[in-house]
């Protein structure tokens, strides 16, 4: 159970990173401005709308 | 942009060099002061910008080797800063398998000052920096840590941290992680 609960926490989407084979999207656009610039990196913003 | 283009191999590599955001505008008033900023008139747009968010180009050709050395030619613009964070879990996870070295997810608040999270955290682990491959993860489960072996999907610990916690808190529970790790 604890496994589980774990695994949804890193996997759900409250965890922004998506794997294997994709682009790792970060979908709080804030917090990824914010993570760029801590980290010192450039950033490539994706700008959509499912209509 | 085409979705053959952001499944393609070289395209997911270097996307690491990167910080990849995909803004959400199907609600209409949802990320409203980012198209402004950047003067989105239509979807899909790619912008790509410095590490501070200025502008530096929009994305033209979406075919993938036109983005990629989209990517390479806006990372190498920016100079890196000094962090121990690693780009992304993918990142870490391949790192880890070869440097046997445990992986450690910090969860934030979406909303958390990061520059202040991370000089605590930077001061607080001591050694731990460098043992561990450390991820900065927004959730809403926020603050934890999650640790996990790079060569396993399960988490080997879930640690909740607390504002008020001394370092020791922390990082005691941090070494039993790393205990647990698979040699």
């Amino acid at each position: 159970m604890q496994t589980l609960v774990l695994a949804a926490l890193l996997l759900s989407g409250t965890a922004s990173e998506e794997h294997g084979g994709k682009v790792p999207w970060i979908r709080d656009a804030q917090f990824g401005l914010a993570k760029a610039r801590l980290e010192g990196r450039a950033t490539m913003l994706f700008f959509t709308a499912d209509w | 942009m085409g979705a053959a283009a952001l499944s393609d191999d070289l395209v997911v590599a270097a996307s690491q060099r990167i910080v990849p955001i995909y803004v959400d505008c199907t609600k209409k008033g949802d990320n409203a002061d980012l198209l402004a900023k950047y003067s989105v008139r239509g979807y899909p747009t790619v912008i790509y910008t410095d590490a501070d968010g200025a502008p530096l180009r929009e994305m033209q050709n979406r075919d993938a080797p036109a983005i990629v050395k989209d990517i390479e030619a806006v990372a190498g613009k920016v100079a890196p800063r000094p962090t121990f964070w690693q780009p992304s879990v993918a990142f870490a996870r391949e790192l880890g398998k070869k440097s046997k070295k445990p992986i450690a997810v910090y969860v934030v608040d979406p909303k958390s000052d990061l520059a202040k999270v991370s000089a605590k955290l930077a001061k607080d682990l001591g050694d731990r920096k460098s043992k561990f491959l450390w991820v900065l993860e927004s959730g809403k489960e926020a603050p934890a840590v999650v640790v996990f072996d790079p060569k396993a999907d399960e988490p080997l610990a879930r640690i909740a941290v607390k504002d008020d916690d001394k370092a020791d808190v922390l990082n005691k529970a941090l070494d039993e992680a790393a205990k647990l790790l698979k040699k």
